[in-house]
């Protein structure tokens, strides 16, 4: 057997040396290209991969979708940008904190709506989403109403803030490849086993002793988590945070980054960010167009490829590769 | 409470309700035939609004021409929304076709705001501006108009899918697609009707109530949500059951806006679509038995 075939017996061994050789290029990257503009989306894609490997964590092993990611992004957002600029506290450690928060009230909403099929999921999470967008434009003591806020005070690790594009680059991504390493252990682990298993059959995943509602209200909360550090980690990157953070379309926005790199696969997620971040940069114009595109976009893929566009197009090669044989 | 409060409370909740019930209807509609909760719901009364407010406000065109060209942007819209989520219909998961319509409601809103611009518009009311008083309450004429053709709408479609060879064969396709066509009924081309008829209703909505409350690019999500959550109380796939849940939920808002402050309106609304999920499920009235192609229920076990 080669040495590939024997790691994939031992899945974090596995993982771990998959993430970590690619912590290791995404590392060398600006010392092989110098500093510039890519730069700046390099650390885009590392803050949104965040919530789009949490959808996938629930859509891949809960077969669940939720529209709810932008509503805790956002609450990571302004969680930690409330306690950082009222405050005064640490942005890292604000950061922190304000996944309490996340937990607590995914906790709460997952218990409710997890029961719930696909549809009424959607409903369920869009109608927490838009209850969110509500409350922080209109608290406006608290959350600065339509305008945001400002002067979020940026991340720092021992006592330096972060005030160059590079440096931020080197303390996001490998929180970021940390995040993605749990996730793939996540997935390979007994309770990623688990909650596929409950996404196939519940009821009998019941007999066997196992509390279903509880891991998926598990998985639901950590995947709200991943968007909450998202935002919190973001609001500390752009320094200001607004409604339209975390805001429905930006939802939206993850579910095209899932139908893009595959619903259940972790890596493709990645692709998925790094696709729709460089599409934002330079083919989806304004809001307008954006939503059109955006739109049919989601239309198409879902018609053609209904896993996701990087599976279906993986399916496509591996079957001709097989027919040529044939 | 005065008495003029009570009646303003009742004038207002039957106006919007009324507008409620026309997408709650068409979302029941639709879900009925297929058993897909159609995002772009809240997308034909937007289209419909629009449209009469650029020929008809914007363009000077007569009346009933703008309505006509409005009737029919949207059924044409609605037999594509048909043709988008029931095209590979066994391929695709149920979250498949969500996302479908969630990308169909997007990119109309974005075509819309492409076409004319993301302000809000409105035309000039059918008949005129002046109030009508009732006992010290005042409705303008308008409103009076959204009640009216509401009601005969709902009530046109109750009556059709009655007493009519077609509507009896939508609620048969409903039941149990596999059976109807064996009867001979077109499955396809009665999901087509449904999709149509849910489209008119919204237009019809989009049409009588834009001049009362404003239309813009991308207020169809907001009012398809309301009328997802007014389906899911009165119970989903039914159609009184839509009406009454409209009603409901009308009221409420009413209530939230008299007695406490007009921005937090939309919150007891969500509040309620998270409760009745939780506790009542199968709604007021008790949604349709799913039989046949969607065997979904809707919790798991």
């Amino acid at each position: 057997m080669s040495v590939f075939a024997k790691l994939n017996n031992h899945p974090v061994r596995r993982n771990t040396i998959q993430v970590g050789l690619f912590l290791i290029s995404m590392l060398l990257v600006p010392v092989i290209f110098g500093p510039g503009y890519y730069l700046n989306m390099m650390i885009f894609i590392a803050v949104l991969a965040l919530p789009a490997l949490g959808l996938s964590l629930l859509s891949g092993l809960a077969g669940q979708l939720a529209i709810s990611h932008g509503a805790f992004f956002a609450i990571g957002a302004y969680g930690s940008a409330i306690l950082s600029t009222r405050a005064g506290v640490n942005p890292v450690l604000s950061t922190l904190l304000a996944q309490l928060l996340v937990i607590a009230i995914a906790a709460g909403i997952g218990a409710v709506v997890l029961r719930l099929r696909s549809h009424y999921l959607a409903i369920a999470t869009l109608s927490f989403a838009i209850i969110v967008e509500l409350v922080i434009e209109e608290w406006r003591g608290m959350t600065g109403g339509m305008q945001g806020m400002l002067g979020i005070p940026p991340i720092g690790l021992f006592g330096h803030e972060a005030s160059s594009d590079i440096q931020f680059y080197y303390i996001y991504w490998p929180v970021t490849a940390l995040m993605l390493l749990f996730a793939l252990n996540l997935s390979s682990s007994r309770i990623g086993r688990a909650l596929r298993a409950i996404r196939e059959g519940e009821p009998v995943v019941s007999s066997l002793g196992i509390h279903a509602a509880e891991y998926k209200t598990g998985i639901y909360v950590v995947s709200s988590v991943f968007a909450g550090v998202g935002g919190a980690l973001y609001a500390h990157f752009v320094g200001f945070v607004t409604p339209a953070t975390g805001s429905i379309m930006f939802a939206i926005e993850i579910i095209m980054v899932l139908a893009l790199g595959g619903f259940d696969r972790l890596w493709g997620a990645l692709v998925g960010v790094a696709l729709i971040t460089l599409l934002n940069e330079y083919a989806l114009g304004f809001a307008d167009y954006k939503k059109i595109i955006l739109g049919v976009t989601l239309i198409a893929v879902m018609l053609v490829f209904p896993r996701g566009l990087l599976p279906g197009l993986i399916d496509l090669v591996r079957n001709r590769r097989f027919a040529r044989t044939a | 409470m005065i008495l003029v409060d009570l009646i303003q409370i009742v004038m207002t909740t039957l106006t919007v309700g009324s507008m409620y019930a026309l997408v709650a209807v068409g979302v029941s509609l639709i879900y009925n035939a297929t058993g897909v909760i159609n995002f772009a719901q809240g997308e034909f009364v937007m289209l419909s609004g629009m449209t009469v407010a650029s020929l008809y406000g914007n363009m000077g065109w007569p009346l009933p021409a703008a309505i006509a060209v409005a009737l029919a942007i949207v059924v044409i819209y609605a037999a594509f929304l048909m043709l988008i989520t029931t095209a590979f219909a066994a391929r695709i998961s149920l979250i498949g076709v969500l996302i479908i319509t969630i990308g169909a409601s997007i990119a109309t809103q974005g075509t819309a705001a492409r076409i004319w611009d993301s302000d809000t518009h409105r035309f000039p009311p059918f008949s005129g501006d002046a109030p009508i008083r009732i006992l010290d309450a005042t409705i303008t004429p308008q409103a009076l108009w959204i009640i009216v053709v509401s009601t005969v709408c709902v009530a046109g479609l109750i009556w059709f899918m009655r007493s009519t060879i077609a509507g009896k064969a939508m609620r048969a396709c409903a039941l149990d697609p596999a059976a109807a066509t064996m009867v001979g009924i077109p499955v396809r081309s009665t999901i087509l009707l449904s999709f149509m008829l849910s489209g008119l209703l919204g237009a019809a909505g989009g049409i009588v109530t834009t001049p009362l409350t404003t239309i813009d690019a991308n207020g169809g999500m907001l009012l398809a949500i309301k009328g997802f959550t007014a389906a899911m109380l009165g119970g989903m796939g039914s159609i009184p059951g839509a009406l009454l849940g409209a009603l409901l939920i009308a009221l409420v808002e009413t209530t939230t806006v008299t007695f406490a402050s007009g921005a937090y309106k939309e919150l007891p609304t969500f509040t309620i679509i998270i409760l009745v999920l939780l506790f009542l499920p199968r709604g007021l009235v008790g949604g349709r038995h799913e039989t046949g192609l969607h065997h979904d229920d809707l919790t798991r076990t």
